[in-house]
């Protein structure tokens, strides 16, 4: 099978959960940001592939 | 002493063979110095230039029972004869005869380097098997095609063996279009001269396309197998995560054999060791021709989230992180083989507990 039904997309392709622009601490709740969303769309019913962004 | 041409092997079972039916359907190799059966008809049709030096007979059961084996059997006993050509069958819609008529073709293409050339019924489970390996004739589903199947197969003899170089393909390979010479394609694509330009070409398909007329494409994509969404995830803070990234990060050295393009393989790393909590110095590397690594080099967690996934555990948000990280490395990778990966990481994870999956993708 081939597929996939959920996808957030990141931030960039070679800094998907990250922003080296930001200092340290302002890009770990960027990230933290990112994996709060996936949470919640883990946690939606979906049925056809959705694409979520933050 | 024969002064032919083409000197061909013709492969038939037990029953063309006039041995019998399904009783002597275990029967072993019988070898015959001139052609038996349908063999006199095809013959007939091949013509002076050719000349059936050898028939080879054997029983479905006994060929079915281990295909690459008999098949292998059977080489044993050709090779002596040195032929230029094998025919095998027409099978039809006998499955177990088309299998053996697939292998002993494959066969003679993989190891006597000749050519091989069979016929079948579509349905038959010996086209999906071996088309891509060696010509199969499209036949009817019954005998009663026997002779319009061997007329088929001997125009793709003839084609093969005194056809020359194919003007119509850029490289002039000696590959007879599958439409033409009525075979099942062998799913090889071949640049070929057109009158039209490409543009012109493209442009008359997509009006015919959208027009909903009729058109042929070389190029039909596979079509995805449906599949239903996995159910949310209730109870979030009883869920353990797991965490998976084809961002090709692997412990400097690459000691599982990670390719930067076309990878085949994947790992685990024990998060514990791999991200230390401490953030002591580990040394990754990026097995990954896709793209520019350095951002992920120089912070991981910006591919693998194990901080904030700490953080969220420590808070009670999630109730744990699985201990192993999943990672590969995903550069012009073949869909089925990322399909298969998939699965095996999935078969790996039914082991534990894990209720959900956050994969991370450059």
């Amino acid at each position: 099978m081939i597929g996939v039904k959920r996808v957030l997309v990141g931030a960039s392709i070679t800094s998907p959960l990250g922003n080296p622009m930001l200092p340290r601490e302002a890009e770990k709740s960027l990230r933290r940001a990112y994996i709060e969303k996936a949470l919640k769309i883990l946690q939606t019913d979906v049925s056809t592939c959705e694409i979520f962004h933050l | 002493m024969s002064d032919k041409q083409w000197r061909v092997v013709h492969y038939i079972n037990q029953f063309f063979g006039q041995f019998g039916g399904e009783d002597q359907a275990d029967m072993g190799f019988v070898l015959k110095r001139e052609p038996v059966g349908p063999g006199l008809t095809l013959a007939k049709e091949l013509g002076d230039d050719f000349e059936i030096v050898t028939t080879l007979i054997c029983g479905d059961n006994y060929f079915a029972r281990d295909p690459e084996e008999r098949s292998r059997e059977a080489h044993a006993l050709l090779k002596e004869i040195d032929p230029d050509l094998l025919i095998a069958g027409p099978a039809f819609a006998a499955g177990r005869y088309g299998v053996a008529c697939g292998a002993m073709c494959k066969r003679a293409v993989e190891e006597m380097g000749i050519p091989g050339i069979t016929g079948m019924f579509e349905e038959n489970p010996g086209v999906a098997l071996y088309c891509e390996e060696t010509f199969i004739c499209e036949t009817g589903d019954s005998v009663r095609d026997m002779l319009p199947s061997l007329k088929r197969i001997t125009r793709l003899a003839v084609q093969l063996l005194k056809g020359g170089e194919n003007p119509r393909l850029v490289c002039r390979e000696n590959l007879p279009s599958p439409q033409e010479f009525e075979y099942y394609s062998r799913g090889v694509i071949r640049n070929e001269y057109t009158p039209e330009s490409t543009a012109e070409r493209a442009v008359r398909l997509l009006l015919a396309k959208i027009k909903g007329e009729h058109y042929v494409s070389e190029i039909v994509p596979e079509r995805m197998e449906s599949y239903q969404a996995p159910a949310p995830i209730e109870d979030l803070d009883q869920c353990v995560i797991a965490l998976v990234s084809d961002g090709g990060l692997a412990p400097k050295g690459n000691p599982d054999g990670f390719s930067g393009r076309g990878n085949l393989v994947w790992s685990t790393y024990e998060v514990e060791s791999f991200f230390p909590e401490d953030e002591a110095d580990q040394e990754y590397e990026i097995v990954h021709t896709g793209y520019f690594p350095d951002q992920v080099i120089e912070d991981p967690y910006r591919l693998v989230p194990i901080d904030v996934l700490r953080e969220l555990k420590a808070e009670g948000v999630i109730a744990g992180i699985h201990p192993a990280f999943f990672s590969t490395s995903g550069n012009a990778t073949v869909a089925k083989r990322c399909a298969h990966i998939g699965e095996e990481m999935a078969e790996e994870m039914r082991k534990y507990e894990i209720d959900a999956v956050i994969l991370t993708s450059t």
